[in-house]
């Protein structure tokens, strides 16, 4: 996939998210728990991070990382800041 | 069970080119030699194991799980039990299928072709060894009762080892077995339940990634230049191996040992949603892997949708990329 704009990204997440979350819901915001709200258990994580990390040739999230992300916002955050470190 | 002698012709080659660079194999072999770490002082044996204790509540789709498994009517403790034998058979596998690739890598040492490849895989050999290392002592100071080899696992190990073409060996081990060792080493920390295990997994995960790119890198080159017969070749051994790694995870030894009746204890494997999609997901990394060489073909993409191994995201959404594609 070619790199999203800043602005696209968001949207680009939140289609990730919305593809593997075992609860579907149409109001995903930046504050929206991958957990709490979306039903996310360790193996849709790993799907979610495997979708990431192939759409946006992500490095592997390491575990440390993983568990600071908690909301959708987060992994926006997440995936900005890996971008930005890429060439 | 008995030790293994394999008998298999192999042409081992060497060439006097020492100038010939492969830029990505060589960039590997540097990124390898730099990440060497050493089981006996980078991993913290004091970490105590507290194997067969209570263990804390699992999500609700784990526990769902439960309730609709065999191990139900046995109460909770069962689903305890259940989850640290799981681990021990595990781990087992871990240690046998390492020790498989340690010889595979070794093989690879004699058989590839280019100076950069016998570097690459010197080191892999290394890798491995350090893998058995840490594995074999974990079992051994830390785990009750470890697992012998399971069949399943012993079947495919044999198939890669009788096979004298290198490409096919490293299909087998770096492709197949490798990048679904990789999958399941990142999901340690939920599926594992102490620390100790979990440390080492993520020293053995970076050293994993490192032989699946080996393995892309290596038979790429190859793959691209068969015939559609050869290429059919390939694709059985895909299919074959992949049916062997679904039947292992069936778990059979592990229903054997918490005396569950084996044939329920399938049935709950192969059907339920917890484990099918746990299969998917250690599966993902291999379709990956497959899509990368050239060997996600129609033929390789039915079988094995057909083992329910290909719903998970990254590999769905690659799979309808390449449908219309044979190469």
């Amino acid at each position: 996939m070619s790199r999203p704009s800043a602005a696209e990204l968001p949207a680009a997440v939140h289609a990730a998210v919305l593809e593997v979350a075992p609860e579907k819901r149409a109001d995903v915001d930046a504050a929206t728990r991958l957990v709490d709200d979306l039903g996310f258990h360790s193996l849709a994580l790993l799907e979610l991070a495997y979708l990431l990390e192939d759409e946006f040739e992500l490095p592997p999230l390491d575990v440390e990382t993983a568990r600071g992300i908690v909301t959708v916002g987060d992994v926006v955050e997440h995936v900005r800041a890996e971008l930005a470190r890429q060439p | 069970m008995a030790d293994w002698g394999v008998t298999t012709p192999v042409e081992t080659r060497l060439t006097w080119d020492y100038d010939a660079r492969v830029a990505k194999v060589e960039s590997l072999y540097e990124r390898a030699k730099q990440a060497q770490w050493n089981a006996s002082t980078d991993v913290d044996w004091s970490t105590e194991v507290p194997f067969g204790e209570p263990l804390p509540d699992d999500s609700a789709f784990a526990m769902a799980s439960f309730e609709s498994s065999p191990l139900a009517r046995r109460g909770r403790p069962m689903w305890d039990r259940f989850r640290w034998e799981l681990q021990a058979w595990m781990v087992s596998q871990f240690l046998h299928g390492e020790q498989g690739a340690l010889v595979v890598a070794a093989r690879l040492v004699e058989v590839v072709p280019d100076l950069d490849s016998k570097f690459y895989a010197a080191t892999q050999a290394v890798d491995e060894a350090r893998h058995v290392e840490v594995f074999s002592r974990y079992l051994r100071e830390k785990v009750p009762d470890p697992y012998p080899i399971t069949s399943s696992l012993a079947e495919l190990l044999h198939d890669i080892l009788s096979d004298s073409r290198w490409d096919v060996t490293a299909l087998g081990m770096q492709i197949m077995v490798e990048a679904l060792a990789m999958a399941a080493f990142r999901l340690a920390d939920s599926t594992f339940h102490d620390q100790l295990i979990k440390e080492i997994t993520r020293l053995v995960a970076r050293d994993e990634a490192r032989h699946v790119s080996f393995g892309v890198v290596a038979l790429d080159r190859v793959y691209r230049e068969m015939t559609e017969r050869e290429r059919a070749d390939r694709e059985e051994l895909v299919l074959d191996a992949a049916s062997l790694m679904r039947r292992r995870f069936l778990l059979e030894d592990v229903w054997d040992r918490l005396d569950v009746d084996r044939a329920q204890g399938v049935d709950f494997a192969a059907h339920d949603e917890l484990m099918v999609t746990y299969r998917r997901a250690i599966f993902s990394r291999v379709v990956v892997a497959l899509g990368q060489i050239g060997l996600l073909t129609d033929r390789v993409r039915d079988g094995l949708a057909g083992l329910d191994l290909l719903d998970f995201a990254s590999g769905r959404r690659l799979a309808v990329q390449t449908a219309p594609v044979v190469r």
